[in-house]
């Protein structure tokens, strides 16, 4: 088996408000393997950015908080280091890619300087070596060298991506969080962008976490995927097994609101009802509200991921009880 | 969240007035507000004396209980001066913003609307909004004369621009609001649009102005008092009464301050009132 | 310099120009409508017809508007701000030699002001909800609410008269200004806190902010170059609006401390009847305010690259950019 390179131990984060605490992460627990690209997708407030942001220590608080749990990253508990050794974490072991590359760069300081911020921060450079560096990694996302004194509102929606996965990888980080990076571009872009993600992944043998809702973009870029909904991983297994063989009844309305040009379908079949409101989560399974085949006991009982057949774990008790 | 729920359903300003309730200190400061209002309006029914009874057995005597607040040179309880006091000074903060409000959403609608009006109306407004307030206040009480209704009208002028630049720039963006573009791709007349979609949605930042601009023109008000150019003696406007304690000091200090502290506790809950109601009106922070 | 900014420059200069012309017509017209004879004025009660006539003669008052307009501004260019009724001295004088007083406040005020209010701000913003938040916010409302004529007087009390640390009123020496300049630098500093605090807390949550902590930035050049930055905008706006504001309302801060600056100059003229310095008064401090909205135009022009260009350029960037923009898709 592969080493480890990133391992989360039953992790939980909550957001403290005025008047309720939003449980957005409840004991979730994986891990991502040397040079492994692993998918976790969910929809809208599943949990997954706020994952994201507890890998990097960055969860906001207040109001949030990681109230349990261990990250493992090359060994060491992240969750138990401070904040200096974590700036020597962020930007040059683990880097992320953030959803709405518009909003994501500083729009008074030239893109070249935000590269080149990043250089210097974790590099004992000189300022002309940090400069070829940065113009490097220009040309290396595909954006000509000399733009490296342009500012952001010079740049498209997938150039500035491009510049962002660019300040990202200037260090080699062992480890890429993309969160949603391309939900925010043109589907023509998009394309083009996992596509850059995942030659530079392979290039640097980095590992990639890519959070998306889109299980297309999971199918074309990792090897693993993991299902999150309302703070908890439901169904985790190789992308393969997983879209040939899906199983917890949640993966199952994920793919069935897909349209497939294979199958005739007259309409796609939505997932009914809502998230539930994370201040207020049902005691049983997350899920049995809208989950057509919910009993007594998901109502009162929480599953757990189990695994049901070689590296393929869900957390439904229909799924389990059976193949028990 | 489980609150929120129940209110679902329910316009933006109940909202609103929930958000105000939450933040006890607007709270305070509204109940501020409506007192002072209401002192105004009874002042004669709550004052222990008339505010211009003068009694030269008790010359600046100080705090007693009979004056609780003293008595100035010529032996007028300042607690009754204070009282009637705040007639001027509501009357003005509020007045004032009403007719510099009405006319500046005016203006600000006619410029936003009619592109032909737009750079005359906006070019004339910069032009007054470049001459500092003092200068221009002292201008038009020069040219009007010194009496209530023509720094009322001076002042009203002063916060004209204000409002009419806030009313545009919100008009300007809300006409390109998805909402207005349906409701005029449905075929609906300047005027319904205007009425039932963009005047709601423009109120916010138009209220939270008028709440923080009364708190400074009623500063405005006493300043100008304060320097001769505003009410004039006897009346007992604060600003005047601070100008007259000025020369006593060193010797009995509540002639000046104490009329400044009730200018003070007014325009603290005004601008209090204000935030809080800019907070509960910002979208961007309902969480 | 790049062509842009040179663009954006002159645009801010002709800006400046019209603008204050405009307010020069503006309040040369309005002095117009203020009642009374200037030579009534002048002469007092006791004043014959004749001289009446005479002093209109002399003045020039009985020619039309549009004259009177056109010899006023001719005039300004070659700096004659007229002549005051009541000394014959020239406004211009008079004017220079009470404005260094008037700046010393104005200027001394706002720096103050502006350290004070942007550190406190800022660190207001960061450590939201905090008790010191908490303090410092009421203590600027405070500042925000109160006279400064009273404010000044509240200090007067205590450091002159109770504590005898501080001269009350003169301007013989550096401790004379402490006050004055204290009052106002500490009331500058409430609306500045205010305003840093407010703009602090909009930008520290923008994606921007959080890319720079993903970078491993020390969190206190987070706060400085990545967010403060970012949020100077409307501190310098409202810098440049208490400057201005200054300028022209140190009068009640003049009066409560006896100092001769211009603002009780103005206000002395004004009971006097001493209508050009009055005119010619208003139009040097609002000569000043538009002076001040430049340098704050410049400003953000050097804060923010995307001004210049939206504001200064607005033609010829486009078609600059658009070959950019169409090899710049991704």
């Amino acid at each position: 088996m592969a080493e480890k390179l990133l391992e989360i131990n039953d992790l939980e984060v909550r957001y403290v408000l005025r008047s309720s605490v939003v449980e957005a992460v409840n004991g979730i627990s994986l891990h991502i393997d040397k040079g492994e690209s692993v998918g976790l997708v969910g929809e809208t407030g599943a949990g997954k950015t706020t994952t994201a942001l507890s890998i990097m220590g960055l969860v906001p608080n207040p109001p949030g908080k990681v109230t349990k749990g261990e990250i493992f990253f090359n060994g060491e508990d992240l969750l138990k280091k401070d904040e200096k050794f974590m700036r020597t974490i962020r930007g040059e072991n683990i880097s992320m890619i953030f959803q709405d590359p518009m909003t994501s760069l500083n729009p008074l300081m030239t893109v070249g300087d935000q590269i080149k911020e990043v250089i210097l921060l974790h590099n004992k450079l000189n300022s002309e070596e940090a400069l070829k560096r940065t113009k490097d990694m220009l040309e290396l996302v595909g954006i000509p060298g000399e733009r490296y004194n342009e500012y952001p509102h010079q740049f498209s929606g997938g150039m500035k991506q491009r510049v962002l996965i660019a300040i990202a990888l200037a260090c080699n980080p062992k480890l890429l969080i993309a969160d949603e990076p391309t939900s925010a571009l043109d589907v023509t872009i998009q394309a083009q962008i996992l596509e850059l993600i995942g030659q530079l992944q392979e290039k640097f043998g980095m590992s990639l976490l890519l959070i998306t809702h889109d299980l297309g973009v999971v199918a074309e870029t990792c090897k693993r995927v993991m299902v999150m909904y309302a703070g908890s991983i439901v169904e985790s297994g190789p992308v393969r097994t997983v879209y040939d063989n899906m199983l917890h009844p949640y993966t199952i309305g994920l793919f069935g609101s897909l349209p497939n040009l294979d199958v005739d379908t007259d309409r796609l079949e939505p997932i009914k009802g809502m998230m539930p409101d994370p201040t207020n989560l049902p005691k049983g399974c997350a899920f049995c509200d809208r989950c057509p085949h919910a009993t007594e006991r998901c109502k009162n009982e929480r599953p757990v991921l189990t695994e049901v057949e070689p590296e393929h774990l869900v957390a439904c008790f229909h799924v389990t009880d059976k193949e028990g | 969240m489980a609150k929120k729920r129940k209110e679902y359903g329910k316009s933006q300003w109940v909202m609103v007035w929930y958000k105000l309730c939450e933040n006890k200190f607007a709270l305070v400061s509204l109940c501020i507000v409506v007192l002072m209002i209401l002192m105004a309006i009874f002042a004669p029914l709550i004052a222990p004396y008339p505010f211009d009874e003068q009694n030269y057995e008790a010359v600046m005597v100080d705090p007693s209980l009979q004056h609780p607040f003293g008595t100035d040179q010529f032996g007028r309880d300042i607690l009754s001066r204070i009282i009637y006091g705040s007639r001027y000074t509501i009357f003005i903060g509020f007045g004032c913003m009403l007719c510099s409000g009405l006319a500046g959403v005016t203006l600000g609608i006619l410029a936003a609307y009619y592109p032909k009006l737009d750079n005359p109306i906006m070019r004339f407004l910069d032009v007054f909004g470049s001459i500092p307030d003092m200068p221009l206040l002292m201008c038009l009480i020069l040219i009007m004369g010194l009496n209530l209704r023509n720094l009322l009208i001076a002042l009203a002028i002063y916060y004209t621009p204000g409002f009419a630049r806030i009313t545009r720039s919100k008009v300007l963006s809300l006409r390109t609001e998805e909402y207005v573009e349906a409701s005029i791709a449905l075929g609906a007349s300047d005027r319904h649009i205007l009425i039932r979609h963009i005047l709601p949605n423009a109120m916010a930042p138009i209220i939270v102005r008028f709440t923080l601009s009364t708190g400074g023109s009623i500063l405005e008000a006493a300043a100008l008092s304060f320097i001769g150019m505003g009410i004039q003696a006897p009346a007992p406007e604060w600003g005047l009464m601070i100008s007259q304690g000025k020369q006593f000091l060193s010797s009995y200090w509540y002639m000046s301050i104490i009329p400044g502290v009730a200018i003070v506790i007014l325009t603290y809950a005004l601008n209090y009132m204000g935030d809080g109601l800019r907070d509960a009106l910002d979208p961007r922070l309902n969480h | 310099m790049g062509i842009a900014m040179t663009a954006y420059v002159v645009k801010r200069l002709i800006y400046l120009v019209l603008t204050l012309l405009a307010t020069i017509v503006l309040i040369f017209t309005l002095m117009e409508f203020v009642p009374g004879d200037p030579a009534q004025a002048i002469l007092g009660p006791t004043a014959t017809e004749e001289t009446i006539a005479q002093v209109h003669e002399q003045l020039g008052l009985d020619d039309p508007y549009l004259v009177r307009l056109g010899d006023y501004l001719l005039g300004l260019l070659r700096g004659d701000l007229g002549e005051s009724y009541k000394t014959a001295q020239p406004v211009f004088t008079e004017l220079m030699a009470r404005f260094p007083v008037t700046l010393k406040i104005t200027v001394f005020a706002v720096i103050i002001g502006s350290i004070i209010g942007i550190i406190a701000g800022v660190i207001s913003a960061v450590k939201q909800y905090s008790i010191f938040d908490r303090v410092l916010t009421a203590i600027s409302l405070f500042g925000a609410s109160a006279p400064s004529f009273w404010l000044a007087m509240l200090l007067v009390l205590f450091f002159s008269l109770k504590l005898q640390w501080l001269p009350a009123t003169g301007s013989y020496g550096f401790e004379y200004w402490i006050l004055p300049i204290g009052t106002l630098g500490l009331q500058c500093s409430a609306s500045i806190t205010r305003m840093t605090r407010s703009s602090m807390l909009e930008v520290i949550r923008q994606d921007y902010v959080r890319t720079a902590r993903a970078k491993g930035q020390v969190e206190w050049k987070v706060i400085i170059v990545h967010a403060l930055r970012n949020a100077l905008i409307p501190i310098l706006t409202i810098i440049g609006t208490q400057a201005c504001g200054y300028i022209g309302g140190t009068v009640l801060i003049e009066s409560v401390f006896g100092l001769p600056g211009i603002g009780n100059y103005i206000l002395d003229s004004v009971n006097n009847l001493d209508y050009p310095v009055v005119t010619s008064g208003v139009i040097f401090i609002c000569f000043w305010c538009v002076l001040i909205n430049f340098i704050v135009d410049l400003l953000y022009a050097f804060i923010d690259p995307r001004i210049k260009i939206t504001y200064g350029f607005k033609e010829k960037k486009k078609k600059k950019k658009a070959p950019a923009a169409q090899g710049g898709n991704a």
